[in-house]
C-alpha cells in the first residue's frame, strides 16, 4: 500500500462515519443514521502531514514536535475499505518512522467504539494511559486511552 | 449519507401511499449543498413551511439560502429530501443546551415528524451530552404546534407578541425536554 500527498480531488476521503480524532477511524456499530460524519480539514501548511491512501483513507500526522520527533496519528478509513486497516496502519507507521524520521507516534483510542486492538498491537502500539470520561459516545461519557508506538532501531 | 439499493429507493410519495401514516422511512441526512437547491426551494413554496421564517412562500432565493446558513441539514426519507433541521448551541458551550429547528414538507405525515424528531435526538445524544433541548413554534403555526405537542415535551409558555403574521401579532410557544446531567 502506498501513501501520497493530498490533492483537492481527495476531499471525500477526509470525512466518514468515525468517532472524531481516533487513532483508527472506523465505522462504529449502532451509530444512528443522522449522526454527522467526522471530518478533518485539508492540509494548508506544515502544521500537519496529511497523506492519502488513494480511494481508501487519509493518514494524518499532527501535533508535530520536530525536537522530540513525535506526532499524533489519526487515520480515517472509508467503510468499504476496512479490510485494509492492518496494512494501512503498518504503512502509516513506516511513513512516520522512515519518511518523517519520527521517534514516537501516538493516538487516541475509545474502547467503547470497539476498535481492533490486536491490529494496533501488531503495528507496534501499546496502551500507555487510560483517561476516565475522556470521550462521549452512545449517550455517555466513556473512557479513552492513549496508545503509542516507539521506533526501535 | 445517501441510501442506495440495487433496485433503487422507493419514491417518498409511493411510501406514503403504500404504508399509510405510521410506517417510518429509512432516514438519512446531509449538509445542504447545491444538489439539494431545487428540492429545498420547492419546500419554501409551501405557505406553512415555517423553517426559520414566518413568510416562507414569499421569501426570495437569496433569503432562503441565508436562512439555511451553515448549520442546516437536509433530511432524507428513502434518499429523497423531505425536510430540514438544524441544531444550535444555546448559551455557553459547556451548558449542553441546544435549540432544534425541524420542519418536514406538507406531504410528510405526522408520524414521520415524530420519527424524524426521535432520530435527530438519538443521533445528537449519541455524540454529545444534551441536558436541555428546546424548540420554538409560532402561535400561528397550527401544524407545527399540533405535532410538537405530540412529542412528549414540556410546554413552557409563550413569549408573546414577538412576530407579525397576516396582519396580527403572535408569540412563540416554548417547548423543551431536559435530561439529567451526566455529572
Amino acid at each position: 500500500m502506498m501513501l501520497r500527498g493530498y490533492r483537492s480531488g481527495d476531499a471525500r476521503l477526509l470525512s466518514g462515519p468515525w468517532t472524531a480524532g481516533e487513532l483508527l477511524g472506523l465505522p462504529v456499530n449502532g451509530r444512528p443514521a443522522l449522526v454527522e460524519d467526522a471530518a478533518v480539514e485539508p492540509p494548508r501548511d506544515a502544521a500537519v502531514e496529511l497523506c492519502i491512501a488513494p480511494g481508501v483513507a487519509f493518514v494524518r500526522f499532527s501535533e508535530l514536535d520536530w525536537t522530540a520527533r513525535r506526532a499524533r496519528l489519526e487515520i480515517g478509513i472509508q467503510p468499504q475499505a476496512i479490510d485494509a486497516v492492518a496494512m494501512l496502519l503498518k504503512t502509516a507507521v513506516a511513513h512516520g518512522f522512515h519518511v518523517l524520521n519520527l521517534h514516537r507516534l501516538y493516538g487516541w483510542v475509545t474502547p467503547a467504539a470497539d476498535p481492533p486492538l490486536a491490529v494496533l498491537g501488531d503495528a507496534g502500539f501499546q496502551r500507555e494511559a487510560s483517561v476516565p470520561a475522556g470521550n462521549w459516545l452512545d449517550g455517555a461519557a466513556v473512557q479513552r486511552q492513549i496508545w503509542g508506538a516507539v521506533r526501535r532501531g | 449519507m445517501t441510501i442506495t439499493t440495487p433496485t433503487g429507493p422507493p419514491r417518498v410519495a409511493d411510501s406514503i401511499h403504500q404504508n399509510g401514516d405510521t410506517a417510518l422511512p429509512e432516514w438519512s441526512a446531509r449538509a445542504y449543498s447545491d444538489r439539494d437547491r431545487e428540492a429545498v426551494l420547492e419546500m419554501f413554496t409551501e405557505p406553512d413551511f415555517y423553517y426559520r421564517t414566518a413568510q416562507p412562500d414569499t421569501r426570495p432565493e437569496w433569503e432562503i439560502l441565508d436562512l439555511l446558513a451553515e448549520d442546516t441539514r437536509v433530511l432524507l426519507a428513502h434518499g429523497e429530501p423531505v425536510g430540514l433541521y438544524a441544531l444550535e448551541n444555546e448559551g455557553s458551550d459547556h451548558g449542553c443546551h441546544y435549540r432544534l429547528d425541524l420542519r418536514l414538507h406538507a406531504a410528510a405525515p405526522p408520524a414521520w415528524w415524530r420519527g424524524a424528531f426521535a432520530e435527530v435526538v438519538r443521533a445528537t445524544r449519541w455524540r454529545r451530552e444534551v441536558v436541555r433541548l428546546a424548540l420554538r413554534v409560532a402561535e400561528f403555526d397550527q401544524r407545527g404546534l399540533a405535532i410538537t405537542r405530540s412529542l412528549g415535551l414540556t410546554e413552557e409558555g409563550v413569549l408573546t407578541d414577538t412576530t407579525i403574521h397576516e396582519g396580527r401579532r403572535y408569540g412563540y410557544v416554548f417547548f423543551s425536554r431536559v435530561w439529567t446531567p451526566a455529572s
